[in-house]
């Protein structure tokens, strides 16, 4: 049976991504809240059986302590930056008050992710949201969970809110009023808070408002600007501590006049590394403050400070006990026995009781057999000294004082921390079955795509379907469903893939998933069929592979291997650099070489040239194929390095494309390629080289990344700095011109120049607008530059029409003309750097003009020399590597918090998570895919310059597309089962988590340009139907 | 290689040269091993080095002593091929202004051996390089030790840089003493790759012979 290429293609890569999204649903399970909301109605009545106090104490809430609040939420917020406070950075303030014993703090440690949203949702709902939120973060829809806010605000709070829009957004209608601001501007620290802040005076009079929540975003700004050991750092904390001072002084003020003080809390969502970023896990990026300041704690009535931690979560039940609503019912948050000494003895242990039976219940739902559990049985012994408590209490037996309430107290604290911690635990629990099966999709894709390399014949895949094979794919896939179904019956069974377990209908999932699992075992079979089919010749062809590919591969085995050490998966950065740096540096070695042969062959071409050279230019015709006149004069190259002295002609084999290194690398081989290399050489080709080597080396210091090394000082850095805001402008302007002129040259088309000539300047005036660049005259305030970025896209958008009806009326006159494609091409290179040059960060606009211009380079020179020793494969993986490479110049690295977040903003006004997250996805997959469309123009310009559009194209796009798949599902096959075996690993969710969601992005990327390369060989062999 | 032809008369004396210079970095590796200043040891090494490799060529090998003008050119162009070692380390990633002594030291000792045993044997006329590295047709048993160990040593500085990112904090991960290692150790499998080698020629040599 024989299926055709580009089919087969396009099912191994669906297969692949369909392994892959299985592997990552089982691997990050997703928590299924409790809909609903808590309330007073159902409480437990204190635990006490004397009929006598039962009557007396019926189920009651606990009553609030405080009849106000304000939360100040400061943005990355670092618990050393209250509590350290120094005479240069710190909140004095509120340390004051803190070491004069009249406030209540503690360190709350948060959950990584550390990113705001995820932050928000925790601090609110008292939930340990799961890994997988950051993903959902960009989507944030509001929030149906229980949470307290929803709970103030049903219980009759007024709440007025300033600050990140996020909250409006997660609880729409909550608010009395409200302004939110967007954290968009990122590099503008003073506004954003300076637009909260002027809310203030206003509200402190008013007294229509219960609640008052404020978000700061300004100290976030300044750590991703500049770090925490910024100048800026002491006057924003400074102002920051002047903030809480007017409040609480305000509010101690009105507090005489009311029934119920006032309670003002200080807290962070998350705290910020020493390079200034957050959402990862180490110990700066999850200590925030808590500090609960009142006229209650006056006169030395706090709790005295001591470094005390709790979690962030541990706020919900916090906040709502202390405003006397319910917890929400899916907090796991643990009352802190030091908020509580205000109440009576009896009602702070309710308070305990109350919290400790809701985390119970949450308890029980997500854990089976509790009740012989240790942990409730702890639980049921708290009630149980509870209990005895209450009864000497009821029955004035003895004194009862602070320190035997303690111990009650002490033991529902333990239960509910111990309970949490089952339940986080059950939270993590990996969907074992389904992440099997996933890989076993996973490994099938390889060799799928390795059978499509390597069949004998170019267009069709060859899977044998002889009558054994039939059978044997029949057998497997009923062992397979039969195995699907016991594993079903079994404790292993699958919440994703079993029936019964998740929502959808039993009956739809046992047909669905049997089919699913019989396709599955029947196509294992074929593919394995055909993987064996091809691997004899697969043996073969391998030995003869050029060395120079053979290179390629031995560096694309050694990343696989590195991603099994987590350093690697962190410094993956360097492995680029190492071997894209080798690349260009042979190839540099060897230009310079053949480059000095040549001088020499200048000196004695004199006397030789008269009779060799008619014999030479005969034999060696084939060898030089340089049909554009451009390179002209190299074609004389040609005819002196063949008249080498010692080259001895006879050596030179008729180059055959393809097949032309069939011998194993000998002396004649090398020496062939050598002279092939040398004929392509001059003092520009050289000069070239040693600017990519230089490029190379500027690139990699433009944005300092991974974890090793992030907090070297980079070239981004500092221009990044506020002071260097008017030469980060000038090297802008000459970026976008260096830019501008080279997709200028680019193209031929005089429209395409033009549009590219207003996009540039757009990009300029849209970063100037933004606050960005220095624009003297024109741009005296911060906007967001709506206008200009939708300039931009417009160009970009009608140059895309205008490319798509210029090919389609070129190919109706003129199906011969093989241009068409590479002006194609060329123009969707084109667009794409204007894209990204739009998206990018100020800082990384020369880093485009540097790619652009490396590109240009190794498009002229490299892949000449490297192709003189091999076939295409080497340069499709060349291509590929520098796609990698440039994805970490940017300054990505495999940890969320190197996203640029802003990129998703550029030209939206309003909030679209389909929008936002295609904007994100592009600027962060900007390297990476200018490569991609800059090999598909280096492939199509090979083909056009020899005039051999069409068959050849296609069975490169074909190739190209190969090879993108099997870079990704090598990788994918090996770190699924690492990450599987290593799920309990410390390092499970600050490394392997991000990068496998990272991988999986890439896939999707790799999905789509395989897409498209089908779709361009689709319509090449239309073409090609036409011509023909 | 496996089409040339050894002068015997030449196999000697280079496998003592190669014994002994993997000789001399065990017993350096020896001595430095507890008290290790990564400067001085690779100092001390290049001397010593030179040393050995001088004094052999020219009373084992009767490799004369060229004119002056010539040694001053090899001599230049050692140094100048530590130069280029060092850009390419740069180019590697390297810090650029910090630690350039460390650099340049590494520099120095791939020079030494990778680029000065070519120089002493070759000279610096470039056909014989092109014959020895491009060709790899070495005319006797001192120029396979040459292009064993030179393409060795390089390559095991390239491998010495792998350690570097990973998270162990050991104190030989610091630049470039990985990397020094990893010349020295591939410059040692060189020349005993390249021993072994002449010796198997040697003995399939002998063997044509008597039959
Ligand atoms: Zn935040
Ligand atoms: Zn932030």
């Amino acid at each position: 049976m024989k299926i055709k290429r580009s089919v087969f293609i396009l099912g191994c890569v669906c297969l692949e991504v369909l392994g892959f999204l299985v592997f990552l649903k089982g691997f990050f399970p997703v928590k299924s809240a409790i809909s609903g909301h808590a309330s007073f109605i159902d409480l437990p009545p204190q635990p006490i059986q004397d009929k006598f106090t039962q009557a007396e104490t019926p189920s009651l809430p606990v009553p609030p302590l405080f009849g106000r609040m304000v939360i100040v939420l400061i943005d990355a917020l670092r618990a050393d930056f209250v509590f350290n406070t120094t005479k240069d950075r710190g909140m004095p303030y509120v340390k004051d008050q803190i070491t004069k014993q009249e406030a209540v703090s503690f360190v709350a440690k948060a959950h990584p992710p550390t990113v705001t949203m995820p932050r928000i949702k925790a601090m609110t709902t008292g939930g340990i949201p799961g890994f997988i939120d950051v993903v959902l973060n960009f989507d944030s829809k509001s929030l149906t969970e229980d949470n307290f806010i929803t709970q103030l605000h049903r219980n009759g709070k007024k709440i007025v809110f300033y600050g990140d829009d996020t909250w409006i957004r997660l609880f729409p209608e909550h608010f009395l009023r409200e302004d939110g601001t967007t954290s968009f501007f990122v590099t503008d620290y003073t506004e954003v808070d300076d637009n909260v802040t002027r809310h203030l005076p206003d509200e402190l009079e008013r007294t229509d408002w219960d609640v008052m929540i404020l978000h700061y975003l300004g100290l976030d700004h300044i750590g991703h600007l500049a770090g925490p050991h910024s100048p800026l750092m002491g006057p924003k904390l400074k102002e920051m501590d002047g903030i809480m001072e007017k409040i609480h002084k305000a509010v101690i003020k009105q507090d005489s006049d009311l029934e119920l003080p006032t309670l003002v809390v200080l807290c962070g969502d998350h705290g910020m590394s020493d390079q200034g970023s957050h959402g990862g896990s180490s110990v700066t990026e999850v200590s925030t403050p808590l500090v609960l300041l009142s006229s209650l704690y006056s006169n030395k009535k706090g709790v005295q400070f001591d470094w005390s931690t709790l979690q962030q979560i541990d706020l919900a039940p916090i906040l709502s006990t202390l405003m006397g609503v319910p917890i929400p019912q899916n907090s796991l948050g643990a009352l802190p026995t030091d908020v509580l000494w205000k109440y009576d003895l009896r009602l702070a242990l309710r308070a305990m009781q109350l919290n400790a039976h809701q985390v119970a219940l949450v308890y029980k739902q997500n854990v089976a057999n509790y009740e012989k559990k240790f942990v409730f049985i702890q639980y049921e012994q708290a009630i149980k000294k509870h209990e005895s408590w209450l009864h000497k209490y009821y029955n004035k037996e003895v004194a009862l004082d602070e320190q035997s309430a303690y111990y009650v107290m002490k033991a529902y604290r333990d239960s509910v921390v111990a309970m949490r911690d089952q339940v986080a635990r059950s939270l993590a629990s990996y969907d074992l079955y389904a992440m099997i099966i996933a890989i076993s999709l996973l490994c099938m894709v390889p060799m799928g795509i390795v059978a499509a390399l390597f069949s004998p014949d170019g267009s069709s895949v060859q899977v044998p379907s002889c009558g054994t094979v039939r059978w044997l794919c029949v057998a497997s896939g009923v062992v397979a469903v039969a195995g699907h179904f016991t594993v079903c019956t079994t404790s292993y069974k699958s919440e994703l893939l079993c029936p019964g377990t998740s929502g959808i209908p039993a009956v739809i999932l046992v047909v669905v998933t049997g089919g699913i699992v019989f396709t599955m075992g029947a196509s294992g079979i074929l593919l394995l069929t055909a993987f064996l089919a091809v691997v004899k010749s697969l043996l073969v062809q391998m030995t003869r592979l050029p060395i120079v590919t053979k290179c390629f591969l031995l560096g694309n085995v050694l990343h696989t291997i590195s991603l099994l050490s987590s350093s690697f998966v962190e410094e993956e950065h360097q492995t680029w650099y190492f071997f894209t740096m080798t690349v260009h540096m042979a190839v540099t070695g060897l230009a310079i070489w053949s480059y000095k042969d040549q001088l020499e062959d200048e000196n004695k071409i004199s006397d030789a040239v008269s009779t060799t050279l008619k014999d030479a230019f005969n034999t060696d015709q084939t060898n030089c194929r340089k049909p554009d006149q451009k390179h002209a004069e190299q074609s004389g190259n040609c005819f002196r390095t063949v008249v080498h002295p010692s080259s001895e002609l006879h050596e030179v084999s008729p180059s055959n494309e393809l097949h032309r290194n069939t011998s194993s690398v000998s002396n004649e081989n090398t020496g062939n390629s050598r002279r092939k290399a040398s004929s392509r050489v001059n003092l520009w080709t050289v000069f070239g080289m040693l600017i990519v080597l230089m490029l190379c080396r500027l690139l990699r210091s433009w944005n300092q990344t991974g974890i090793k090394w992030a907090d070297q000082t980079d070239i981004g850095d500092w221009l990044v700095s506020p002071e260097n805001k008017l030469a980060l402008s000038v090297i802008v302007v000459v970026s976008l011109a260096v830019i501008t002129f080279l997709l200028m040259s680019l193209t031929d088309d005089q429209f395409l120049k033009i549009m590219v000539f207003i996009a540039a300047v757009g990009i300029f005036t849209f970063k100037a607008a933004n606050g960005g660049l220095v624009l003297p005259g024109i741009y005296s305030e911060v906007t967001k530059g709506v206008l200009e970025a939708r300039v931009v896209y417009a160009v970009v958008a009608l140059s895309l029409l205008y490319t798509a009806h210029k090919t389609v009326r070129n190919l109706k006159l003129q199906p011969y003309n093989t241009q068409t494609f590479l002006q194609l091409t060329k123009s969707l290179l084109v667009l794409w750097t204007l894209t990204i040059t739009l998206l990018m960060r100020p800082h990384n606009i020369p880093l485009v003009a540097q790619i652009l211009l490396q590109q240009v380079l190794i498009s002229r020179c490299v892949v000449d020399i490297v192709e003189a020793f091999s076939e295409d494969s080497s340069v499709i993986f060349l291509y590929i590597w520098m796609g990698n490479a440039a994805f970490f110049y940017q300054g990505n690295s495999n940890s969320i918090t190197t996203v640029d977040v802003s990129a998703g903003y550029v030209g939206l006004d309003g909030y679209s998570p389909v929008l936002i997250g295609t904007l994100m996805c592009a600027a962060t997959y900007a390297g990476p895919v200018f490569w991609f469309l800059a090999l598909l123009v280096k492939l199509t310009e090979r083909r056009v310059l020899r005039g051999k559009v069409g068959k050849q194209l296609k069975e490169s796009f074909l190739q190209l597309a190969c090879l993108l798949i099997l870079s990704q599902s090598i990788p994918n096959a090996v770190y699924t089962v690492l990450v599987t075996l290593q799920r309990y690993h410390l390092f499970v969710w600050s490394v392997f988590s991000p990068k496998l969601l990272y991988q999986g992005m890439t896939l999707l990327v790799t999905f789509l340009q395989v897409v498209f390369i089908l779709m361009a060989s689709f319509m090449l062999e239309k073409v090609l139907l036409i011509t023909n | 290689m496996a089409g040339t032809t050894l002068k015997s008369s030449s196999t000697g004396p280079a496998l003592l040269l190669n014994v002994l210079n993997v000789l001399c970095i065990i017993l350096f590796a020896y001595f430095t091993y507890t008290n290790f200043n990564i400067l001085t040891f690779v100092e001390i090494y290049i001397i010593v080095s030179v040393i050995i490799q001088v004094l052999m060529l020219v009373s084992l090998f009767n490799v004369h002593p060229r004119k002056i003008s010539n040694v001053m050119e090899g001599i230049i162009c050692w140094i100048g091929s530590s130069l280029v070692f060092h850009t390419i380390a740069v180019l590697y990633g390297a810090p650029l202004f910090s630690s350039v002594s460390e650099t340049f030291h590494l520099a120095m000792l791939l020079a030494t051996t990778a680029a000065l045993p070519g120089l002493m044997v070759l000279g610096i006329r470039k056909e014989e390089w092109t014959r020895l590295f491009f060709k790899t047709s070495p005319s006797s048993a001192l120029e396979i030790s040459i292009l064993a160990s030179g393409v060795c040593s390089v390559l095991g500085a390239w491998l010495g840089a792998f350690p570097i990112p990973l998270d162990w904090d050991r104190p030989w991960q610091v630049w470039p003493i990985s990397c020094v290692i990893g010349t020295l150790a591939g410059y040692s499998c060189g020349l005993i790759f390249a021993t072994c080698f002449i010796l198997y020629q040697n003995m399939k040599g002998s063997k044509s012979k008597l039959f």
